[in-house]
């Protein structure tokens, strides 16, 4: 199955891609995280796999909702999962 | 960085510059210790809508301000070229004002002195201060050769991505 | 004193008196600034129940110690008085060229008391004070920006700060506003009626004194590290793509106001997205006087009929007249900005109240002759049409609207007030908070009406600190909110830039820090925090005092009634019992009592006792002011 995995805003810019489009089977926010942190940038800005932890200041929404009010990185995926990485900060 | 010798100018790019003042601000407390626009040496221009610079003495080699001052005041600092204005012998009168084309030269508030950018030399900065703390990293000492060679090199790449001639 | 100048202009524009005073030391340590300064004032001087467009409400301009020097943003403004569009307390901040401007020619405070037999300007060079007349210049003549234009042009000087007003605000439009630089706004709660029902066109400040501090070399230093860290991470977003960024993040939420909050999602948000504007519309960014991070985003429009169309873009009108209006037609919201920017009404507010009168019109309660013509969702040209309605009050639906969603449904009835998005009076900011709980409560209860800027309750939601689909935990909810309240007070009093609210890396304590190497004044954190709370406790006196009541602090209608259609945020809505918990949770952790009055042992805690009383707070008579034709 495929979900869609966008990198928002700056983070995009950074990690040169804004989103990708990719195949999974049964897998957790976890398995994707680790899988998109062989790209350098991504493991700077998002997610440390030795550590096993989300850098600060960075939100993962399944599809609208928060991973935090979810299983966090056990989240488990399913088809057509909107999956959204972004730094959140207010503004006017 | 510019290195080496020879006449240098503050470069500042009018598509960074956003026009927020700081350089104006850092200028004059590095050399009076106070906050004073109107004592500044680097001034920033907004012309609505979308303009944006800051602007100071341009170091020109034949330079208007030098040949108008009645009192003979200011000579060049070689090999930079900026203006070394001796305040003994400055009255105020304000003809380099009217001389610079470039409205590069003020008359300083409370001295009434001509003022004009020394790159931050009389102050105790090391480096000139609207360089170091400008945040949009739009200004920069350079040599003109530089700045020309900065220019070609932008011109010629996009000349060739138009001919289709980049890798 | 060092920051403060302490000079205060009052001037009685009935009789052209003009007195200067002097504020105390211990007057500018209690009251800061801004926010605290304004609230002081305004409880103190403007009678109570009064007509906020009579001429004994008092109209306040002031400053903090910071302006002028190079503090990150540093150079803000205030304007506050008795709103004329909710009945309660007014305040509006901006920034720009003017609050350096003032400080630099000398001035912390102005008073305007009483209105100017005719329309004047009032010119601040350096010391010496002028009241122009301007009937034959620039009052029905010129708007904001040719106002400013005029004005620099007359005296000969590029540099004077002008804030200014535009046929709204001498009408009267009650979500007028007034502009300076031209992108800039003292925006909300209409202080611009204020000042035009005063017969005051423009303030101009003209200085060119030299701003020094209490510990020069050492405040030097703070201020080039504070503005490295300015240029860093923590505001990025505000450089980068800017506040339209919030666009397809909240679309992703599922909480972009559509159709006037019918909706969280909004099937064109691309179209009015940061991206979309950094791809194709937007020619350059520009800042605020001391200001490192350039969050002006400017728009032109080089064709089409909206040719020549120019304005600064913000999240927070990408959304009032896009998304909310059904529209994603970016020339036409752009000239829809400029045109509330020229002749100065709230970009948030008029959004608002278009989309109101749009779902209005939909429903046959706002009707085609007393619009002129067709108002629908969707329609960017009627949509700008009625904007200029609106500012110049030339149709009837223009004038009706023109009170604001609040006084415009309570005219119209039908029961339009169900779908009038405001609180308090003022109109929501671009949130539709049935899908962010915290902030539900958080822009309810913020002090001026409905508004993101007082508390940024939303923060809690989107960072996940708590569920934003659920209403518990009410009491750690209210908790987070009063601090983050408490801390906004502060940076409204000093004033500056909550962009820069992430580069103080130990908060209220780095903030003392500076705030002492600038004044001379020795102050603490916790010192800060509590003038933090009193000056809120003391604005809540104020609504109080002005008939506001605990029905003031609840949200529209709709978003209790209406769950969300669709979207990510689908089904969500505000349960009323819930609510009322955390409402009650926030009144009793704030030591206010069941109605949300302050008790005598807050006032007392706070040092308000001995110009608040009890009494003050419950008035007999009924008071609570309506804007109407």
């Amino acid at each position: 199955m495929s979900i869609k995995i966008n990198a928002m805003s700056e983070l995009g810019h950074y990690l040169g891609w804004k989103q990708k489009e990719v195949s999974v089977e049964n897998q957790t926010i976890r398995t994707i995280l680790i899988d998109l942190a062989s790209q350098e940038q991504f493991q700077e800005k998002v997610y440390d796999p030795v550590e096993d932890a989300l850098r600060a200041g960075v939100v993962i929404l399944v599809n609208g909702r928060n991973i935090l009010q979810l299983e966090y990185l056990d989240t488990i995926l399913s088809e057509n999962t909107d999956l959204t990485i972004y730094y959140p900060l207010g503004g006017g | 960085m510019s290195v080496g010798k020879g006449r240098k100018i503050l470069y500042v790019d009018p598509d960074l510059c956003t026009g927020c003042e700081v350089c104006e601000s850092v200028c004059s407390f590095a050399h009076d210790g106070a906050y004073n626009p109107m004592n500044t040496r680097i001034t920033r221009v907004r012309i609505e809508p979308v303009t944006n610079i800051a602007i100071g003495c341009q170091t020109c080699s034949d330079a208007a301000c030098i040949g108008a001052c009645p009192q003979k005041a200011i000579t060049k600092k070689e090999p930079e070229n900026f203006l070394i204005i001796n305040e003994n012998k400055c009255d105020g009168c304000g003809f380099c004002i009217r001389a610079c084309p470039f409205g590069a030269i003020t008359l300083h508030t409370k001295t009434n002195k001509a003022i004009s950018c020394d790159l931050c030399t009389t102050t105790e900065y090391k480096e000139p201060q609207c360089v170091e703390c400008c945040p949009k990293e739009a200004i920069r000492v350079a040599h003109l050769v530089e700045v020309s060679e900065d220019k070609r090199i932008v011109a010629v790449k996009k000349l060739m991505e138009n001919l289709g001639k980049t890798l | 004193m060092k920051g403060y100048t302490g000079k205060v202009a009052r001037i009685n524009l009935a009789t052209g008196d003009i007195k200067r005073e002097e504020i105390s030391e211990e007057f500018c340590r209690n009251w800061i600034g801004g926010y605290g300064m304004g609230i002081k004032v305004v409880w103190d001087e403007v009678p109570a129940g009064c007509d906020p467009l009579s001429p004994d409400n008092v109209l306040v301009f002031n400053i903090g110690p910071f302006p002028g020097t190079i503090l990150p943003t540093s150079s803000k403004y205030g304007v506050f008085a008795k709103s004329p569009l909710t009945g309660l307390f007014g305040m509006a901040i901006s920034s720009g060229s003017v609050g350096a401007q003032m400080r630099r020619a000398g001035w912390n405070m102005v008073i305007l008391e009483k209105k100017a037999p005719e329309p004047v300007y009032i010119m601040f060079d350096n010391d010496d004070i002028q009241i122009q007349p301007c009937s034959e210049t620039l009052w029905g003549k010129k708007d904001s920006w040719e106002t400013e234009e005029w004005i620099r042009h007359h005296y000969h000087d590029e540099r004077i700060g002008v804030s200014s007003i535009g046929k709204a605000g001498e009408i009267m439009v009650r979500i007028a506003c007034l502009t300076n630089d031209r992108n800039r706004q003292a925006g909300r709660t209409g202080m611009g009626a204020v000042m035009g029902s005063k017969n005051v066109k423009a303030l101009a400040f003209r200085g060119t004194n030299s701003v020094e501090v209490a510990h020069p070399k050492e405040f030097y230093k703070k201020g080039k590290e504070l503005i490295k860290i300015s240029m860093g991470p923590v505001t990025i977003k505000y450089r980068d793509l800017g506040t339209p960024v919030n666009v397809l993040e909240f679309q992703k939420l599922g909480i972009l106001p559509t159709r006037n909050f019918q909706s969280g999602v909004f099937e064109h948000a691309f179209d009015v997205s940061g991206e979309k504007m950094a791809e194709t519309w937007v020619v350059k960014k520009a800042a605020c006087s001391q200001c490192p991070i350039g969050c002006d985003h400017l728009v032109y429009i080089k064709d089409g009929p909206y040719k020549g169309a120019v304005a600064s873009v913000d999240y927070e009108c990408s959304f009032s007249v896009g998304s909310n209006c059904g529209i994603w037609d970016m020339p036409a919201i752009t000239r829809a900005i400029e045109l509330c920017d020229r002749h100065t009404i709230d970009g948030i507010s008029a959004g608002v109240c278009v989309s109101f009168a749009m779902e209005a019109f939909e429903n046959n309660v706002l009707t085609p002759e007393q619009v002129g013509y067709d108002l629908k969702f969707g329609d960017g040209d009627a949509m700008v049409r009625f904007i200029e309605d609106i500012c110049l009050g030339r149709t009837e639906a223009g004038k009706i609207i023109g009170l604001g969603s609040r006084g415009a449904a309570n005219y119209l009835g039908q029961n339009s007030m169900h779908y009038a998005m405001q609180v308090k009076g003022l109109e929501m900011p671009g949130y539709v908070v049935r899908g962010i709980k915290t902030a539900a409560l958080g822009f309810a209860v913020a002090i001026r009406g409905g508004c993101h800027l007082r508390n940024g309750a939303y923060q809690f939601d989107i960072k996940g600190d708590f569920d934003r689909f659920t209403q518990d935990k009410p009491e750690e909810r209210v908790k987070k909110i009063i601090n983050m309240e408490n801390d906004y007070a502060l940076i409204d009093s000093y004033i500056i830039c909550k962009f820069t609210r992430g580069i103080y890396k130990n908060g209220v304590d780095e903030q003392a820090e500076v705030y002492s190497m600038v004044t001379g004044i020795d102050v603490t954190g916790d010192d800060l925090r509590t003038r933090g709370a009193a000056i809120h406790n003391l604005a809540k006196c104020y609504n109080l005092r002005e008939g506001a009541t605990k029905a003031d602090d609840y949200l529209p209608e709709r978003d209790y009634t209406d769950p969300l259609p669709e979207g990510p945020s689908e089904g969500q809505y505000i349960d009323r019992d819930l609510y009322t918990v955390m409402l009650d949770a926030y009144y009793s952790e704030r030591g206010w009592d069941s109605d949300g009055v302050p008790t005598q042992e807050t006032l007392d805690k706070y040092g308000l006792s001995s110009f608040v009383n009890l009494d003050d707070l419950h008035p007999i008579e009924e008071r609570r002011y309506m804007p109407c034709l």
